[in-house]
């Protein structure tokens, strides 16, 4: 069975499509949910491990050899040594501890970059969408704030009139009472 | 009947979108009613300079009357007239200067307009953003029609145009999300207007086989057929389709036909064939597994149609409202808007002949039912029999 056939299987297995009565929003609704529940991938999974690497491509346990034996064996025969031992190659037992332990933490903190870069690549195109939200948004109350100010000088100007218009009224209503 | 085009740029050597789009209309409506065309000298459209004579022309079999562009433009002003009216507070004036500035700026036509105008029975007005269009449908506004050919673009949120959205006798869209994103910004709704588009024509056969022997290809390939720039989605396209092949191992090769203005990534499995005729087009579509449409901005996409009326199905960008809807209405394919939906929907396109079989009969079935020839013809006779009845 080659990759084609193997591929088309797998998807059939994870889509449901009644392919006499198409419905892309019913696909692509399932190709989100699909997409969803997958695991964002690491940057350095990214390119993907060659297979001859991978953990598949180890050699299955098999029984024990002659040289694992003998080993097995002076291990076990050493084993009341192995404190003297340690004493002797403490400084260089420590360094080793010390660098591992380095690297360890360094390690830890690819591991915390590589989640924030995860989140900051999501986080980067809300970011260009509310810049450009926070920027059509300041254009908008300039352009309130240029109307409103203009509203602000019709207003005064109206009561002016209004003021003068009732002034004159008065001085009419007068010359018709006298 | 007499109807007269408007437009931009005319002529057999100019492929603009708008410019094309206008041509074939007209040539087919010269079916039903005496058309004429009325536009510049112009043929470029960045300068619109005067290129072609003055006076009338007969271009396959219709009459071309053309009039000269007063100013061409000049590139530079026009940006910084753009940068500032679209990033910054201004008047209604400082648009009118944009819109002078963006020409092209023809008198000598809208004056044939204004004094001719009981000779036609309505002008037919292309791409809204133009000098011609503004001003024309102003002078006629009650014998205008206006086909927008609007995209996405800032420009579109001009308060010019909201005026201008609302005199015309009617409109003719070239998809739903053009006419709802044009009754959204002007509140237009109760202008007459239909959903048509533009018709393509198939040649009568196609050989993927000749096409493969041509260029040596054997495995699958998807085809993109069109500009390649920023703007039509690259290079996010290379970066998702490396990327896709990287993760999944397929032997999927990319072909491209079009202009470019991006330089190729040099990758084996990219293949760019530069502009090609037709019929190695048509013979390119016929023989790939799927078209991908990358695009962020496209009031139609006709190379989508194209590839519908061949069965294939169609890859595109979400991102592209209208690519979405046109995917959604005619079921004739799937849409991405990040790479995780991109490499799943690929993966799935390229593993399932069925399913690339069902999308590619759907989207032939929407082809034939909305954008042949006689199914455009159909839906401009159908507004004109509309406005004459009322």
């Amino acid at each position: 069975m080659d990759n084609k056939d193997t591929n088309e299987i797998r998807y059939s297995k994870t889509y449901k499509i009644d392919y006499d009565h198409i419905d892309v929003a019913q696909i692509m609704g399932q190709v989100r949910d699909k997409v969803a529940r997958e695991p964002v991938p690491a940057p350095s999974e990214a390119g993907g491990p060659s297979p001859e690497f991978s953990p598949a491509g180890l050699p299955p346990p098999g029984p024990l050899s002659l040289k694992k034996k003998v080993k097995n064996k002076l291990l076990k025969g050493l084993a009341p040594f192995f404190p003297a031992m340690r004493l002797i190659s403490l400084p260089l037992h420590e360094e080793l501890r010390e660098t591992n332990e380095k690297l360890h933490q360094a390690g830890q903190r690819i591991d915390e970059l590589t989640a924030r870069l995860n989140e900051r690549d999501i986080t980067k195109e809300y970011i260009k969408l509310l810049h450009s939200l926070c920027h059509n948004l300041v254009m908008e109350l300039t352009k309130l704030r240029v109307e409103h100010d203009t509203l602000k000088s019709k207003v005064s100007v109206l009561e002016k009139d209004f003021e003068f218009l009732g002034k004159r009224e008065k001085v009419l209503e007068q010359r018709l009472v006298r | 009947m007499k109807l007269g085009f408007v437009v931009q740029r005319y002529g057999l050597d100019i492929s603009g979108g708008a410019e094309l789009h206008c041509r074939w209309v007209a040539e087919h409506m010269a079916k039903y009613a005496e058309v004429e065309v009325l536009t510049t000298r112009a043929a470029d459209y960045i300068t619109w300079k005067n290129h072609y004579p003055a006076g009338p022309q007969t271009i396959n079999g219709l009459r071309v009357r053309r009039f000269p562009v007063v100013r061409p433009r000049h590139p530079e002003r026009f940006g910084r007239i753009q940068e500032r009216i679209l990033n910054f507070e201004h008047t209604a004036g400082d648009e009118l200067r944009w819109l002078d500035e963006e020409g092209p700026r023809s008198k000598a036509l809208l004056g044939y307009i204004r004094k001719n105008e009981a000779d036609y029975d309505y002008f037919i007005f292309f791409s809204y953003r133009y000098y011609h269009s503004y001003w024309g449908i102003r002078t006629v506004p009650a014998k205008a029609l206006l086909v927008p050919t609007a995209e996405r673009d800032p420009v579109i949120n001009l308060k010019l145009f909201k005026d201008l959205f609302r005199l015309p006798r009617a409109f003719i869209y070239n998809s739903f999300e053009e006419r709802d994103m044009i009754q959204t910004v002007s509140q237009n709704q109760a202008v007459a207007g239909v959903v048509a588009g533009v018709g393509t024509e198939t040649p009568a056969s196609c050989s993927a086989a000749r096409f493969r022997q041509k260029y040596g290809l054997e495995d699958d390939y998807l085809i993109y057929i069109g500009r390649v720039d920023q703007n039509k989605g690259f290079p996010q396209l290379f970066d998702y389709f490396l990327r896709y092949k990287r993760e999944t191992g397929s032997p999927t090769k990319l072909v491209m036909i079009g202009g470019t203005v991006l330089p190729i990534p040099a990758h084996p499995d990219i293949r760019y064939l530069g502009i090609l005729s037709e019929e190695d087009k048509f013979d390119g579509l016929a023989g790939a597994a799927l078209l991908v449409m990358p695009s962020f901005y496209e009031s139609l996409s006709m190379v989508t149609l194209e590839a519908w009326a061949l069965h294939k199905p169609v890859l595109a960008n979400a991102l592209c409202d209208v690519l979405a809807g046109q995917c959604r209405r005619s079921n004739g394919g799937l849409f991405y808007r990040d790479y995780r939906e991109f490499r799943e929907a690929l993966g799935f396109l390229l593993a399932s002949p069925e399913l690339r079989r069902a999308l590619g009969e759907n989207g032939g079935r929407y082809y034939q039912a909305n954008y042949t020839w006689e199914a455009i013809e159909n839906k401009y006779l159908s507004i004109l029999h509309q406005l004459e009845a009322g």
